[in-house]
């Protein structure tokens, strides 16, 4: 549908509203407010105002309520919306003109039922086709590579920086290719970040590749033995592909810690992944916690989309393990293989040596030379194996784990809601009492009370089904990219 | 215990080829083989023309016990110290597939039927293997007793092939069994000192190289075959571990919806399939190669006690000569020195005549044996390798015609 509406007559003022709110990133300033609404009503925007107003980096419920509101009010109104399109991002020009009409005639401007990049501050200008196209977890328009270990430092302070590398078209970088040095506790404080940010919103955030106090010790103190250097190997390869996962994110990649991560060449250190430090410890114990009370949550589960989802990553990841546990078997015994086939080769050279006929010590001799050629190939398979299958396993027992705790937070913020019901609850049984006992003042401090309250069953109420809906559309996306994922290397794997 | 039976020549895997020259005036073989609690019961026919036998057809039954007193009989017997014994059958050995389908039975629950019925197969037909190895070891050799010119005239064997009651041969007790194993160090130690002996001088260069020859190419051979076991155990592990992946992408497939299903499907066959011929690949290295190696390790050491035999009538030659001198100077007993002498002398001659002969027949036995089969191990894993390229090919074009 071509743009049905024209842009309501916002004053300018508006948009400057929301410059100033934004953080301090250039890029944004150069959004205008995509709430554009119903011409109908000046009250959507106003809303838009004051919502945006207590606004501030990080997860938006109160943009959420924005959201459900302008639902309402649009079908109340007399014109036609179309409230089922698909999920279209209200676009915002980027242009860092702050002209009130952002858009070009073939982008809608409709209310959006899913807030799928509502989490993130800006919204980017995106044709429809991209957008069809990014729901369809098709090829972005960014490549990202994790290259070049080096080791800087020395002694127990030494690291592995490594260098990222991002080519790209998107029109939200700065540059088309760039690179910067990482090391591996950054891409931990990206997650984090990440993590804090849109975790209990209800985003599966792809998993980061695990700390190895042994294998990062052994490469330290300098080691250049084969298991030191495939340890890096194998830490790159997992960063490449976790980088990869995180942008093919549409929401994640507009975050701009993220963009900060590619582009910025000096990046403040994140202390706080370090596997000792306080907050190591802090994390722990808050894993422990919640491990306690997701034993005793018990969710009255009303959607069967929801249990039979979870049921479903249950069995996946049982299986996924398991898979997972008898390719290790694989990739160990042909390692052995490898091994056995070169001590035969040597027993096999060392009897053609001896053998007096001499066609058949020949034979004997050419015997060896094949075996060793063989054991080179088993050695290179089993590598393949390791790299591509087995790390990939890994990865996605790692990510349903992830998808698991999206889950979970679902849950928590079900509890959430319900402990506010019951508190308003109790909030106007003391009203009641109140009452009775005719102590005005005390009433009235009741009545503030469960206003609060009210609100709060409100807000928890639309928490939840806002992470609702987040997880149906992470789910629909993540089984996507899985196919996407899984299919390629397993073909290279094989040939 | 399952009883196995074998249905003749033609499901022999004949890993040994023997080069049997000898006439077919007398034939032997095994024809029937079945396994009972831990005892294999053989049935050894013979053809023959030879007016010896009654009959010109006949057959018998054997335990392994059997063979091996007819071994002992021939290594114990001086007319044969000159020639090369064909070394005897090794004893049939279950043990280790019996315990692996026992632990397979005990059962584990994280394996689905499937699973267990694969791994099942896989050792039922390990046993099988074992079985056929074991008769066919047997078989060879009796056929190269047959076969020798000189061996096949023992009256032992004749009463090995006819008689048709029990030869109620016990296995050796305790005190036989320790009584040859002291034996053996003696004769280890008597090599030594004998070689070690300064007054000894080969006078044969041909007997010297093969000496040299032999015992290098013995401890090698040895290493080799160990080795090889080891490679082939290797193969047979990376078999059996596709199972368990190939069950368990099975089961992701089943859960799956429409194109990943498919991958998953296939991926799951494809791993079967690599499984089988992973499996093939393994038993044919065993077959050909370290069945040889086992076999040659067995001969030349067979070999190296003809060897030592000579050398020590060598020494008892020259002990008699120098005790013909003695008596010579002391002028008593000349004539029993001298007999005993000319007895010496003989036994050495004798000795060493055949011992060439022998020799020679064991390394064209050897360099046949050898050429055929690294021919036919050649031959097989081109055929696998072949095989599983094409499956690899043909299931990465389905997988990447699907999307």
């Amino acid at each position: 549908m071509a743009a049905e509406r024209e842009p309501p007559p916002l004053g300018v003022g508006k948009p400057t509203d929301f410059e100033e709110l934004e953080d301090g990133e250039d890029l944004f300033t150069s959004t205008v407010s995509t709430l554009e609404s119903s011409p109908s009503s000046p009250d959507p925007a106003s809303l838009i105002t004051e919502d945006i107003s207590t606004n501030s980096n990080g997860p938006k419920p109160a943009e959420v309520v924005l959201d459900d509101d302008r639902e309402d009010l649009f079908a109340e109104a007399t014109e036609e919306v179309s409230l089922d399109s698909p999920e279209r991002e209200p676009i915002l020009s980027s242009e860092p003109s702050p002209a009130v009409t952002p858009v070009t005639p073939t982008t809608l401007i409709a209310p959006r039922i899913e807030s799928k990049s509502m989490s993130a501050p800006v919204i980017f200008d995106r044709s429809r086709e991209e957008i069809e196209e990014e729901t369809n977890g098709d090829v972005f328009d960014i490549e990202i590579g994790v290259s070049d270990p080096e080791k800087v430092g020395d002694g127990m302070n030494a690291y592995m920086a490594y260098r990222v590398t991002t080519k790209t078209s998107l029109s939200m970088f700065s540059k088309s290719e760039f690179s910067v040095k990482r090391r591996f506790s950054d891409f931990l404080g990206l997650h984090s970040k990440l993590a804090s940010k849109y975790l209990h919103v209800g985003y599966i955030v792809p998993p980061a590749p695990e700390k190895s106090i042994v294998g990062m010790t052994k490469v330290k103190v300098g080691k250049e033995d084969s298991s030191s250097t495939e340890f890096v190997e194998k830490r790159r390869a997992a960063l490449e592909r976790y980088l990869q996962r995180t942008v093919k994110h549409p929401t994640l990649l507009q975050d701009p810690d993220l963009r900060q991560f590619l582009e910025s060449s000096e990046l403040p250190r994140a202390v706080n992944t370090q596997a000792l430090s306080g907050a190591g410890i802090l994390r722990m114990v808050n894993k422990a916690a919640d491990a306690v009370n997701k034993m005793t949550i018990k969710m009255n589960e009303s959607d069967a989309w929801f249990e039979e989802k979870q049921q479903q990553f249950e069995n996946l990841d049982q299986q996924l393990r398991k898979l997972h546990a008898s390719v290790e078997a694989l990739v160990c015994h042909r390692k052995e293989l490898s091994a056995n086939t070169a001590a035969f080769a040597k027993s096999a050279a060392m009897l053609g040596n001896s053998e007096d006929h001499t066609a058949l010590s020949r034979a004997l001799s050419q015997l060896a030379e094949v075996e060793e050629k063989i054991d080179q190939l088993h050695q290179e398979q089993a590598f393949a194996d390791f790299y591509m299958f087995s790390e990939l396993l890994s990865d996605y027992i790692r990510l349903i784990a992830a998808v698991k705790g999206v889950f979970d937070h679902r849950m928590k913020c079900w509890q959430k809601w319900e402990d506010a019901q019951i508190t308003l609850l109790k909030k106007r049984e003391t009203e009641a009492k109140m009452m009775v006992a005719n102590k005005p003042d005390k009433i009235q401090q009741a009545k503030n009370e469960i206003r609060e309250w009210e609100a709060k069953v409100q807000q928890g109420e639309r928490d939840f089904e806002q992470i609702s809906k987040t997880i149906r559309k992470e789910v629909g996306r993540f089984e996507l990219i899985k196919y996407w994922e899984a299919f390629l290397p397993e073909a290279k794997a094989i040939a | 215990m399952e009883e196995h039976r074998e249905a003749g020549k033609e499901s022999k895997p004949s890993s040994m080829s023997v080069d049997l020259q000898g006439d077919s005036s007398l034939q032997v073989e095994i024809s029937d083989a079945v396994s009972e609690r831990d005892k294999v019961k053989f049935t050894v026919q013979t053809k023959s023309c030879v007016p010896h036998f009654a009959q010109t057809e006949f057959s018998v039954v054997r335990y392994h016990e059997e063979f091996i007193w007819l071994h002992n009989a021939y290594v114990e017997n001086e007319e044969y110290a000159g020639l090369i014994i064909p070394p005897a059958p090794p004893r049939p050995d279950f043990e280790a597939s019996r315990e692996k389908l026992q632990k397979l039975g005990e059962g584990d629950s994280s394996i689905t039927r499937e699973e267990f019925a694969k791994m099942k197969e896989e050792l039922e037909a390990e046993y099988l293997a074992i079985f056929k190895k074991t008769v066919a070891m047997h078989e060879v050799f009796l056929q190269r007793l047959a076969a020798h010119p000189t061996l096949r005239r023992d009256h032992n064997f004749f009463v090995f092939l006819e008689y048709g009651q029990d030869l109620s041969v016990r296995g050796k007790n305790r005190k036989e069994l320790l009584g040859g194993f002291l034996r053996n160090i003696v004769k280890s130690a008597d090599e030594a000192l004998i070689t070690g002996m300064s007054g000894l001088k080969e006078v044969d260069d041909f007997f010297e190289h093969e000496r040299t020859f032999l015992l290098e190419y013995h401890t090698r051979i040895r290493d080799a075959c160990l080795r090889a076991d080891r490679v082939m155990h290797s193969h047979k592990c990376l078999a059996d571990d596709y199972i368990p992946i190939s069950a368990a992408l099975s089961s992701l497939g089943t859960q799956e919806v429409n194109q990943l299903k498919t991958s998953f499907l296939k991926l799951a066959e494809l791993f079967e399939r690599l499984r089988k011929l992973e499996g093939r690949v393994a038993s044919d290295e065993d077959l050909k190669l370290s069945d040889m190696l086992r076999y040659y390790v067995r001969d030349s050491q067979a070999a190296k006690d003809l060897l030592y035999r000579r050398l020590r009538a060598l020494a008892d030659y020259e002990n008699a000569n120098k005790a013909l001198d003695k008596a010579r100077t002391r002028n008593r007993e000349v004539r029993t020195a001298e007999s005993h002498q000319q007895l010496c002398c003989q036994r050495f001659e004798r000795l060493s005549d055949s011992a060439k002969q022998e020799l020679m027949d064991f390394r064209s036995r050897r360099v046949s044996s050898f050429r055929k089969n690294l021919m036919e191990l050649a031959e097989l894993q081109l055929k696998h390798a072949k095989a599983s390229t094409l499956l690899l090919r043909n299931t990465l074009v389905i997988l990447k015609g699907e999307p």
